[in-house]
């Protein structure tokens, strides 16, 4: 996989009624890989990727999506990059069919009706249905083979599977996106449903009220995290002070902490050091590790 | 089981019926409030211009204030109607209601309630200054006599309006339909209860009353039954909006220009068909009346003179589907296409449908001169007034066009752009007016090329100016997001700036035109 970036954010900004709601954002993406861009409802997900993709004039610092700027070139960003809008709008009264020659007409240089066909087939989609009569998960659908079958060199998703029923969904994430992946395309994708991403991205982001707390690999921000269940003889001390600690919880004789750190001897140690009668140490999934370092973002631990 | 205590609120909560009246006062609001607008504009215009450009003000005619009285009263029955029916079906706030513990029938006697109660503040305010602006004259609100016919005409349009929107549940559709349907029962009887004596039924104000009650009962029935059968006729298999999708064989391009066109065609067609057969009605009733020759001629060409610019305002409106409303959700801005193509496209299939509208309004008018008697005008004499009503029309759609597509980007009902357009239409009027006069005065022949410049140059000055105005609009502003209030003041700093150069430097002349208007 190559390092070279294929997204490069600077400080950039957003406001809103004067209010910023992306703020110093730096963010660097790196080609051939899945980008977990997550957050909680409202972060600012998708105002930087509508930055990103020109569709929003951005207020301060500066962006790049294949060494195009999304402000100036938005056009030649669109031409090379598959989008898909959160909850996008289409033509009610035309069919699957149409939409879909529509867009290959503004694509017509890269547009595989093989994989349209293919993907439509998969997707168990109907041609002449219309669109205004499709349920919402089928228009998720519609909405990936539009931004999938032109084969893009970067795919930017915006909480690509709300509304897909689970088979679809799982479907999409360990068949069609894996094998995107496979084929060396970078995907950025943004949820706030972190688990079905899981196993999925090989880098991470976590926004928080437009700030990005973190960009790493998946491996350094799942393993430079761990979990410590502890129980003592007596209440479990209120203030835990370990290394690295992000969240504890305390009830009665137990206690539960997460902290960043991969150490797990360091971490036995200093537990040990606190008198518990007891521990485990586990790694988080994906889904954990987000909540604990959101949860100690808003403690203002992170 | 544990009885949790009841919570007490200070304030006593809605119950979901009175939401409903609420709801629907609320909803009819903005088009009410455009319409008096409108209202206040039509009547207070000639008052302005002359204020403006003369020594002194000059209050209202009372004879303008009740026509415009009487035709915003109409139409102000029909709008609500139309949104009483067909709003909430189009903007999915319906499927909430049905979700509430209440009687179909019961929400929508709720909703009628709401929207006559709008309708009864409107008219009480509109009425009320009306009869302020004329400075307490008798003859400036609207009298008794009138009264009468215009509710009840109202009436009929509200009915129709209902029911063509519970019944299609899109709101322009439902105004097109239901306003021929209404016009086309209405017109039939009167002509009906009139009989021999129409003049005479118009004169006496006999509308026949059981007539009208049967066509609004028969309304407020399907209207009811629609509501109560939101799936359609099952016998028939047939529901609007809810037909199979079939495979189309495509189109062997699909692209903007294809989808501009292919959507709304029926409304093109249909307003294309409307502008045949507007004035009609008129030389019928005219002809009934005794009215006949230049009169009957005179007559039907205002109604085509008055139904053109709406229908083009309407399909101006149209220009933006959800597309500016919901714009980072958009499909179409997702594409590779830059922003001015995508306005191209739209402005050309937009002038292509309005093109067709004006070959259809002049097909009309032709076939009205043929047609119509006229003994007391010579054929040059009707050449005149055709060419007249031509010019005005085809210099003033192409800003017509802009104004109202632009009014879209600030509003999202397309029936609000519509009313908020059609303000654009007097002033074309009091334009042409001036030019006309302006062109006699200096010597000039009406139809000589050296009147007829400046006429066009102030049109193609004006239109580049709502043309930029728009392009900075769609362009910019909305890419930048700005904030309603932003947007507005710059459209407000805009007009200003347009207005101060016309009148600087286009409009030097008007004091010919207020001498010649009013005699100062």
């Amino acid at each position: 996989m190559s390092n070279e970036p294929v997204i490069t954010a600077t400080a950039l900004g957003r406001r809103f009624r004067g209010r910023w709601v992306v703020k110093d954002l730096g963010l660097e993406v790196p080609k051939g890989s899945v980008f977990g861009f997550l957050g909680l409802n409202g972060a600012g997900k998708s105002t930087t990727i509508r930055m990103l993709m020109g569709l929003l004039a951005r207020h301060a610092g500066e962006a790049r999506v294949l060494g195009l700027d999304p402000a100036r070139e938005s056009v030649e960003v669109k031409r090379r990059v598959g989008y898909v809008p959160e909850a996008p709008i289409y033509y009610d009264w035309m069919t699957i069919r149409q939409t879909l020659d529509f867009a290959a007409y503004y694509r017509r240089r890269d547009w595989d009706e093989a994989r349209a066909r293919h993907l439509m087939e998969h997707f168990r989609l109907e041609p002449g249905a219309r669109i205004g009569e499709l349920s919402k998960g089928m228009k998720a659908k519609t909405s990936l083979i539009l931004a999938m079958a032109f084969n893009p060199e970067l795919l930017v998703l915006d909480e690509p599977t709300s509304g897909l029923d689970p088979i679809a969904r799982r479907e999409f994430i360990e068949g069609i996106l894996a094998e995107y992946q496979e084929a060396g395309h970078t995907v950025f994708v943004s949820s706030h449903l972190v688990s079905e991403l899981a196993g999925l991205v090989d880098r991470v982001g976590i926004l928080h009220e437009g700030r990005l707390l973190l960009s790493l690999t998946a491996e350094e921000f799942l393993g430079g995290l761990r979990r410590v269940r502890m129980d003592f003889e007596g209440p479990a001390p209120e203030q835990l002070t370990l290394s690295g600690l992000l969240t504890c919880r305390t009830n009665g004789r137990d206690a539960e902490a997460a902290v960043r750190s991969g150490d797990e001897k360091a971490i036995a140690a200093e537990v040990q050091a606190l008198g518990a009668r007891g521990f485990t140490i586990e790694a988080l999934p994906l889904e954990d590790a987000f909540i604990e370092v959101v949860r100690a973002a808003e403690r203002g631990a992170v | 089981m544990v009885t949790l205590p009841r919570i007490r609120t200070a304030v006593p909560l809605a119950g979901p019926l009175r939401g409903l009246v609420g709801r629907e006062v609320l909803a009819a609001a903005p088009a009410l409030t455009a319409l008096l607008v409108l209202h206040l504009w039509v009547v207070f215009l000639p008052s302005i211009w002359y204020a403006a450009f003369g020594t002194a003000w000059r209050p209202p005619e009372p004879g303008i204030v009740q026509i415009s009285l009487v035709a915003i009263l109409v139409m102000a029955f029909f709008l609500v109607g139309v949104l009483c029916g067909a709003e909430e079906e189009e903007n999915g706030t319906a499927a909430f209601v049905r979700q509430l513990p209440v009687h179909p029938l019961r929400a929508l006697g709720e909703k009628i309630a709401g929207s006559l109660l709008a309708l009864a503040v409107w008219f009480a305010a509109a009425w009320i200054l009306s009869t302020i602006v004329l400075l307490g004259s008798r003859t400036g609100s609207l009298h008794y006599t009138l009264l009468g016919p215009a509710l009840t005409w109202g009436a009929l349009f509200f009915s129709f309006g209902l029911a063509a929107g519970a019944w299609i549940r899109r709101v322009i559709p439902a105004a097109f339909i239901g306003g021929v349907l209404a016009a086309g029962y209405g017109w039939t009887g009167l002509a009906m209860s009139g009989s021999q004596s129409l003049r005479q039924g118009l004169e006496y104000n006999t509308f026949s009353i059981p007539i009208v009650l049967i066509g609004c009962a028969a309304a407020l029935l399907a209207a009811a039954w629609r509501v109560t059968h939101p799936e359609g006729i099952p016998a028939a298999g047939w529901c609007v909006r809810s037909h199979e999708g079939s495979e189309r064989r495509n189109a062997p391009v699909i692209n903007l220009r294809w989808k501009e066109w292919t959507t709304r065609r029926w409304l093109t067609g249909g307003l294309a068909l409307l502008l045949l057969a507007a004035p009609w009605p008129v030389i019928w009733l005219f002809e009934a009346m005794f009215f006949r020759g230049v009169d009957q001629l005179a007559g039907s060409l205002t109604v085509l003179l008055l139904a053109l610019p709406f229908a083009v305002a309407l399909e101006s409106a149209l220009l933006w589907q959800k597309e500016e409303d919901e714009r980072p959700r958009c499909w179409l801005y997702v594409l590779p296409i830059p922003n001015s193509a995508i306005l191209r496209a739209k402005l050309g299939a937009l002038a292509g449908r309005v093109g067709i509208l004006f070959a259809a309004a002049v097909v009309s008018a032709a076939f009205l001169a043929v047609t119509v008697h006229t003994e007391a005008a010579p054929e040059a004499g009707i050449a005149r007034v055709l060419g007249m009503t031509g010019l005005l029309v085809l210099t003033g759609l192409p800003a017509l066009m802009l104004f109202a597509g632009t009014i879209r980007l600030y509003s999202r009902s397309p029936i609000v752009t519509v009313i908020a357009s059609a303000l654009y239409i007097p002033v074309a009027g009091l334009l042409f007016a001036d030019f006309i006069l302006r062109s006699y005065e200096i010597g000039f022949g009406f139809l000589e090329w050296g009147a007829l410049w400046p006429w066009l140059l102030r049109h193609l000055v004006l239109t580049a100016a709502l043309g930029a105005w728009l392009f900075w609009l769609h362009g910019r502003s909305l890419v930048h997001e700005y904030g309603m209030g932003a947007r507005l003041g710059g459209a407000l700093l805009y007009i200003a700036c347009i207005y101060v150069g016309t009148v600087t430097f286009l409009f030097a002349g008007y004091r010919e035109l207020l001498f010649v208007l009013f005699g100062i």
